[in-house]
């Protein structure tokens, strides 16, 4: 449709001007002329424009609009920065736009504007605004059947306004709805008690449970993707809701409400530091919402991602830069687990940590072994996360209980090294599969318990190795073996014999029957990201000690795990010799500086990257 | 969605025997992708035929050249310029001593010596006496990798270790249990 540009005198003289370096004042990247509707008819009599022209070039010029890879929010290509309507010689209506493709020289990211994209935040326990509920539920007609649109907003909670999205259609392959929602409604959570006028609290909770059911609905579609937007401070919010897995949504569900609350931390940043954002955009991605990109109201983009910067003509089918970055910081996350007759202690722990900005991912009761329900927490659950088993005397005796922590999924957390700490309810004895593990203990004082759970919560994010260099790795050791009781000589005083280990711990201690016990041990630490324990290393370290004349326990500490076969060579080598080799692994050593927050704060000041 | 803990389901419910061989060998290399890629380069599959049937290998480049990593130790050690990976999705029997020689017989000098065998259960004792006998004659070196293994390098991954660490412990013991 290029030509009605070119056969308009007056449409072509202003494309050209538009299109002059200086005209755009935008910062984005190539700009180029395009026409954008007309009101030509395709042969079956639809209209290939859509929209309404007059209220399109009014929104073009009043704020853009973004341009889209294949209609989906979550693919900024661009955005069409100005338009005016015109009309060919020939009487065609047209409306020339100019689009503004984003290029790599124009974007920004969080990290060098200084904005952490994923603050730690607290979810809110009340709700001092209540706006005037509304939905408004927008899709193309041509992709989503009325039927199907009629039927979702029935059960909605309040009245919905209907508006139409217009894409070309033909070209779609998915259903893009788009649902705007007051912002409370995201912000809303099981946690909120007070809100301001109590109608709101039943809108609130009903918009929510309309939201579930229309995730159930999504397997009669294709392949939709549902767009929840709001606005903060003038700054348009979406939460982008991908495909058909019912499980998937729930869960994106579920934490909505932290992220909502992370995008108004983030809003306001942008309002202090760097104003001017108008979108921010959200994905669903490894269980958890991370901010993909924002766009500034000079048409920059703000992203972390190596977004799919779009250049006009490139195939529809050839993504450039598509590569997608997936180190975003995590915020831990807690999951609860236990038995049905302990809900209400679980809900008053997930409030008094909530109160400290620890968010509780979701509960977890008591379900029957072989329940798809391990399956849902082995998706949720990510490696920085912490998962509180609440022991009682009901827990202790559900098999429930006993079928995670001695099956399938207490090996599958030691595995991914997610930290499980048990909070004992009660004064019972702790099953054996946790009787090696740090607790906390809530059945004599359970204010003093829970100020020890809030602090192993909020320290453990602190214990990051990546910055640490060994020295300080080796001096961290031998300080913690110092705090647990051990009298630490470095290797240098000890003699030729001691060679390949950093420093020697003397214990002493009375045995049951009175007698004065020394132990002595010969420490080696490894900082993994300088050398691992390997079966290599252990054979080396074993040839050393029968070597040797000391009459010495060995001990390795590393930050790393073994692998498997490095565990079954020292359990096996452990059995034919005399001096016997133990190693402190990652999972290990993190539990024992937990009980320690002065290590932790010496040696980890930085705390978290990022 | 977690992308490890996706794998590990579709590897766990990936049906053993001739129903699931195509899958097995789709999933395998996705996964060994995902660990291995970089610093291996991405792999060629390649189709190949043996006994009769339709079986594809995966061959992952080495370009670790300078010794640098795991890689670059195997490189050195083992002349492993491409590693090869074999799948046999077997359902009830085991790799037996065959399976290990038509590997062998695979690791020509371009490839270098190491071969990795997945599969789904360990393979019988004529196979580990078998890959004893090919590293007394030639030196080459076939690694046995069964769903755990699998799973365990997946883990390290996701904990931000390197996964091939534990193909290099692999080595490691069976140099020591050849001794």
């Amino acid at each position: 449709m290029a030509f009605l540009i070119d056969e308009t005198p007056e449409a072509n003289s202003w494309v050209e001007k538009q299109l002059a370096p200086s005209a755009s004042g935008h910062h984005v990247g190539r700009l180029t002329g395009a026409v954008i509707w007309t009101d030509s008819y395709r042969e079956n009599g639809e209209p290939i424009g859509g929209s309404d022209p007059s209220l399109l070039v009014r929104e073009i010029n009043d704020r853009g609009l973004p341009l889209l890879h294949g209609h989906d929010p979550g693919s900024p290509a661009g955005r069409v920065i100005a338009a005016r309507s015109f009309t060919s010689p020939s009487g065609i209506r047209f409306i020339a736009a100019i689009l503004a493709y984003y290029d790599a020289e124009h974007l920004l990211n969080f990290a060098t504007l200084g904005i952490d994209p994923s603050p730690i935040v607290q979810l809110p326990t009340e709700l001092r605004e209540y706006e005037d509920a509304r939905i408004q539920f927008a899709v193309d007609p041509r992709e989503v059947p009325a039927a199907w649109l009629v039927e979702a907003s029935a059960e909605a909670p309040i009245p919905v306004e209907s508006l139409s999205l217009s894409h070309n259609a033909a070209e779609s392959v998915r259903e893009l709805l788009r649902i705007g929602l007051p912002y409370a409604a995201l912000v809303w959570n099981p946690l909120v008690k007070t809100i301001a006028e109590q109608a709101g609290k039943d809108i609130y909770a009903g918009i929510s449970l309309w939201l579930q059911k229309l995730w159930g609905k999504m397997r009669d579609l294709r392949d939709p993707i549902v767009e929840l937007q709001s606005q903060h401070y003038g700054c348009i919010v979406s939460f982008l809701i991908r495909g058909r897995d019912l499980e998937k949504h729930l869960a994106a569900h579920a934490a909505l409400a932290e992220a909502a609350v992370q995008a108004t931390v983030l809003i306001d940043r942008f309002r202090h530091d760097h104003p001017g954002l108008i979108t921010l955009v959200y994905e669903f991605e490894d269980s958890r919402w991370i901010p993909s990109y924002g766009i500034m109201g000079d048409g920059r983009i703000v992203s972390d991602r190596n977004l799919l910067i779009a250049y006009e003509h490139a195939p529809r089918s050839l993504s450039i830069g598509l590569l997608r970055k997936n180190d975003e910081k995590h915020s831990p996350k807690v999951f609860l687990s236990y038995a049905f007759d302990d809900q209400a202690t679980a809900w008053r722990i997930a409030d008094a940590l909530a109160e400290s900005g620890i968010q509780v991912a979701f509960d977890v009761t008591e379900v029957s072994a072989g329940d798809p329900f391990s399956s849902r927490i082995s998706k949720s659950i990510a490696t920085s996360d912490y998962l509180l088993v609440l022991i009682s005397k009901t827990s202790v005796r559900s098999a429930w209980v006993q079928w995670e922590l001695e099956g399938f999924l207490s090996k599958e957390m030691k595995d991914r090294a997610i930290t499980v700490i048990p909070v004992l309810l009660d004064p019972v004895e702790l099953p054996t599969s946790l009787q090696n593990r740090l607790y906390v203990d809530l059945s004599r004082d359970e204010e003093h318990g829970m100020a020890l759970l809030r602090h192993q919560l909020t320290a453990a994010p602190k214990i990051d190795f990546a910055l640490m260099e060994y020295s300080s790795f080796e001096a961290m050791v031998a300080t913690l073996f110092a705090m647990l009781g051990f009298e630490t000589k470095h290797a240098g005083r000890l003699g030729a014999k001691g060679a390949g280990f950093d420093f020697s711990a003397t214990y002493q201690a009375e045995d049951p029957l009175g007698q004065h016990v020394v132990s002595q041990w010969l420490v080696e630490c490894k900082l993994y990201k300088e050398e691992r324990v390997s079966v290599a290393f252990l054979q080396r370290i074993f040839a050393t000690l029968s070597e040797s004349s000391v009459d010495s326990q060995a001990l390795i500490v590393t930050n790393g795990r073994l692998t498997s076969v490095a565990e079954r060579f020292l359990e096996d080598t452990n059995k034919k010799v005399k001096h016997h080799l133990r190693v402190i692994d990652g999972a290990q050593l993190t539990a024992l500086l937990l009980r320690y927050p002065q290590i932790i704060d010496q040696y980890f000041p930085r705390g978290v990257r990022g | 969605m977690n992308e490890f803990q996706d794998l590990i389901e579709l590897l766990r419910n990936c049906p053993r025997g001739a129903a699931g061989w195509r899958q097995y060998e789709d999933i395998c290399t996705v996964i060994l992708t995902l660990l291995f890629v970089p610093p291996l380069m991405p792999p060629r599959v390649q189709p190949r035929t043996y006994s009769g049937t339709d079986r594809r290998d995966s061959v992952f480049a080495n370009r670790n050249i300078n010794g640098q990593g795991n890689w670059g130790h195997l490189f050195n050690e083992l002349d492993a310029r491409m590693v090869l990976f074999e799948f046999k999705n077997y359902d009830t029997e085991e790799v037996g001593k065959e399976e290990t020689n038509q590997t062998r017989n695979y690791l020509t000098a371009p490839m270098g010596k190491l071969a990795i065998i997945c599969c789904r259960r360990l393979p019988d004792h004529g196979a580990h006496v078998k890959r004893n006998t090919i590293f007394s004659e030639e030196r080459k070196v076939i690694l046995f990798l069964t769903d755990a293994e699998l799973i365990e390098m997946l883990h390290r991954k996701e904990r931000g270790e390197e996964p091939s660490d534990l193909l290099l412990d692999m080595v490691e013991s069976f140099y020591l249990q050849h001794e």
